[in-house]
């Protein structure tokens, strides 16, 4: 992935999961990294995919604000991306994934994603009391 | 040449039942599996692993998996539906999360007793609903032979069961918050609920040791045996009878006949070289698919259409589970469902087969309603999102973090009835990497099925608050069950409207058994396999009687 294209996917990825005070966004969690590394081994049938629609987001961010899409303040970035129908959806799908699997796929550094979600991590065993209700 | 009493072809879910109920009765048999053998220490405690790259079905099962079609009008493209079949030995037990209750006496019979109860005109135009050449009676001592075998843990079920001939085997799996959450809030509504029977050891039992609630039973190979797929239940105890032996990566292309017409064996592929095994019996073992594949490959001078297939019924009366969830948000409770087992459940059968009145409902069947746990972290983020909340953004992250742990859902698994129109046939143009034509499924859900899938919807969002959800919500359109897939073998009575016997042999090839959901002439609203083990287990006492 060129450093145009990397841009385009750390901004949009950062618009799916935003950084915020309570912690880092989707690039921080390991999103972007997951993906880079998937589209070579697991994923590369979507490269194709991920050629094209982050190529397009710049070519829509300068069309309708003449500027970069990882140029543009977060509302700009909100609103181009939305329009990214499919792309979208397969961002946020692989952004899941990046965020939430192990971190043995290159994603979800040091488990913040899981910790996002207050999941504690895979256990051989979980107790009756650690399945009791909190 | 290699010769056998038995050759089964796919030593998987089915395959394993009779490979262990022929050896005990002495015969010597042959097992080809397309797969390898696997062991504890191929479990992955890792989603994407196990969820996302489906790695247990990879190679050859992802690489043959059907096209799908909703109607004959249009080309087959990728199917919409995750269509998981595991090569290995053991099959899809390996990776199934081992929820085994049986059919109710009604699924036995449901077009005549539909017929009695509403009348003709109940029945969906189109429909081919059959009733089973068995009766529940017939299949039970299969049934309580299968739960023996692999290992069964349960309780009573509820009212509308049909009797049992011996208690299960093993006490039901550990009860949780969530399940007796989920209890006690069926109970208020007047509902019969009970824990679901799982072939899962509560207990040590036959040597395997009590499972550990870890999480990742779906998906996975269990890291300690104690799930009770095949591979480690019956298939060891058939190996340790010294009659049985396994040829693993063994691809078959093809059921073998002589000039009889009979089966006489199976050519296949294994290390490159094309080989063939010839046996008094063949038992066809594999997935649905796969066994309408091979049928239809198998052409001969006497069976031009394909074997077993003179009728034209093979790949006739296909069907599969429409599955609706909904999700309910329980504000401020940490729910914990990462932990335990999918067959770690409150379930639910008020709502299944005719155990409720469907007059005026608009559909006929039902569906096992399913509080499990299990709701891994991906699955977690990426499932549907009640109303108001973003898809993504600031907003999505605050709700992810504020309630991820206080999601609860509820499945169903509802029954799909067959139709003149939903077949399975080999695709004119998609082939699997072997050049061999790969199986094109047409089917869509119909009326009757997403009637009840909306009925089934309100019942579980009834559930849902009753157990103190705040808000309940669901995917706009149920999924389509993909792997809970049945039909293209019917089971029936006469051969000029199903496939195989009531003994699961095939009318025009008498020494050609067929074992699977293949030939289930109606889904039932319950988990396929234990079942399907039931039949295998009946097929298998019936040759060793006959031979």
């Amino acid at each position: 992935m060129n450093a145009a294209r990397r841009a385009v996917l750390h901004a949009a990825l950062d618009c799916l999961l935003p950084a915020d005070e309570a912690g880092p966004g989707a690039v921080g969690l390991g999103g972007a990294s997951y993906v880079e590394r998937a589209l070579g081994a697991e994923h590369a049938a979507s490269l194709p995919a991920y050629e094209r629609g982050l190529d397009a987001l710049d070519a829509t961010a300068l069309a309708r604000h003449g500027d970069r899409f990882a140029a543009l303040g977060a509302q700009a970035r909100d609103e181009v991306l939305s329009d990214a129908g499919a792309f979208l959806e397969l961002l946020r799908t692989h952004a899941i994934e990046g965020c939430f699997g192990d971190p043995r796929w290159g994603g979800n550094t040091g488990g913040a994603g899981w910790a996002l979600l207050g999941y504690p991590g895979p256990r051989t065993q979980w107790s009756e009391v650690e399945q009791r209700l909190g | 040449m290699t010769s056998a009493d038995v050759l089964i072809i796919g030593l998987g879910g089915a395959g394993g039942i009779a490979a262990d109920v022929l050896t005990a009765a002495g015969a010597e048999v042959i097992a080809l599996e397309a797969g390898p053998g696997l062991n504890s220490g191929d479990s992955r405690l890792d989603e994407l692993a196990n969820d996302v790259q489906s790695r247990l079905s990879a190679p050859k099962a992802l690489a043959e998996a059907p096209v799908w079609r909703a109607d004959a009008t249009v080309q087959a493209g990728p199917s919409p539906w995750p269509i998981l079949m595991v090569n290995a030995v053991g099959g899809s037990t390996v990776h199934y999360p081992g929820l085994s209750a049986r059919l109710h006496p009604w699924n036995f019979e449901s077009r005549s007793r539909t017929l009695e109860h509403y009348g003709a005109s109940a029945i969906p135009e189109g429909s081919t609903i059959a009733d089973w050449p068995l009766s529940y009676e017939d299949l039970e001592p299969a049934y309580a032979a299968v739960e023996r075998a692999i290992g069964v843990a349960g309780a009573q079920t509820s009212a509308f069961a049909g009797p049992r001939s011996s208690p299960y085997p093993l006490p039901p799996l550990r009860r949780s918050g969530w399940t007796e959450l989920t209890e006690a809030a069926a109970r208020s509504l007047g509902w019969q609920p009970f824990p679901a029977p799982a072939a899962i050891n509560s207990e040590p039992y036959n040597g395997n040791p009590r499972c550990t609630y870890c999480g990742f039973c779906s998906g996975n190979v269990c890291h300690r045996d104690a799930k009770g797929s095949t591979d480690v239940t019956v298939i060891r105890r058939a190996l340790a009878s010294g009659r049985l032996r396994v040829i693993t990566g063994a691809r078959v292309t093809r059921i073998d006949t002589g000039a009889d017409g009979l089966a006489s064996g199976a050519t296949f592929v294994a290390d490159g070289r094309e080989r063939s095994v010839t046996a008094r019996c063949v038992m066809l073992a594999t997935f649905t698919y796969e066994n309408v594949r091979l049928l239809l490959l198998s052409r001969s001078p006497e069976h031009p259409a394909g074997l077993a297939n003179a009728a034209g019924q093979v790949g006739r009366h296909y069907m599969a589970h429409v599955t609706p969830f909904v999700f309910g948000l329980f504000p401020g409770r940490r729910l914990a469902l990462h932990t335990g087992l999918w067959a770690q459940a409150t379930c639910v059968e008020d709502w299944n087969g005719d155990n409720f009145d469907h007059g005026g409902l608009g559909f006929i069947g039902g569906a096992l309603l399913v509080a499990p746990h299990e709701l891994r972290p991906i699955a977690l983020a990426g499932a549907p999102l009640p109303e108001g909340v973003p898809r993504w953004g600031a907003g999505w992250k605050a709700w992810l973090r504020e309630h991820a742990q206080s999601v609860g859902y509820i499945s169903a698994q509802m029954e799909c009835l067959a139709y003149e129109d939903h077949v399975l046939d080999l695709d004119p143009i998609a082939r699997d990497p072997f050049g061999i034509p790969r199986v094109r499924v047409t089917h869509r859900a119909r009326e009757n099925e997403l009637a009840g899938s909306r009925f089934m919807v309100e019942r579980m969002a009834q559930w849902l608050e009753a157990a103190g959800a705040t808000q309940t919500w669901h995917a706009p359109s149920p999924a389509i069950e993909a792997r809970h897939c049945y039909g293209g073998t019917r089971m029936g009575a006469d051969a000029a409207d199903s496939v195989v016997d009531a003994h699961g042999f095939a009318h025009e090839v008498t020494n050609l058994a067929i074992l699977g959901t293949s030939t289930f002439p109606t889904s039932g609203g319950h988990n396929p396999t234990l079942t399907l083990q039931a039949l295998s287990w009946r097929t298998a006492s019936h040759w060793v009687a006959s031979a």
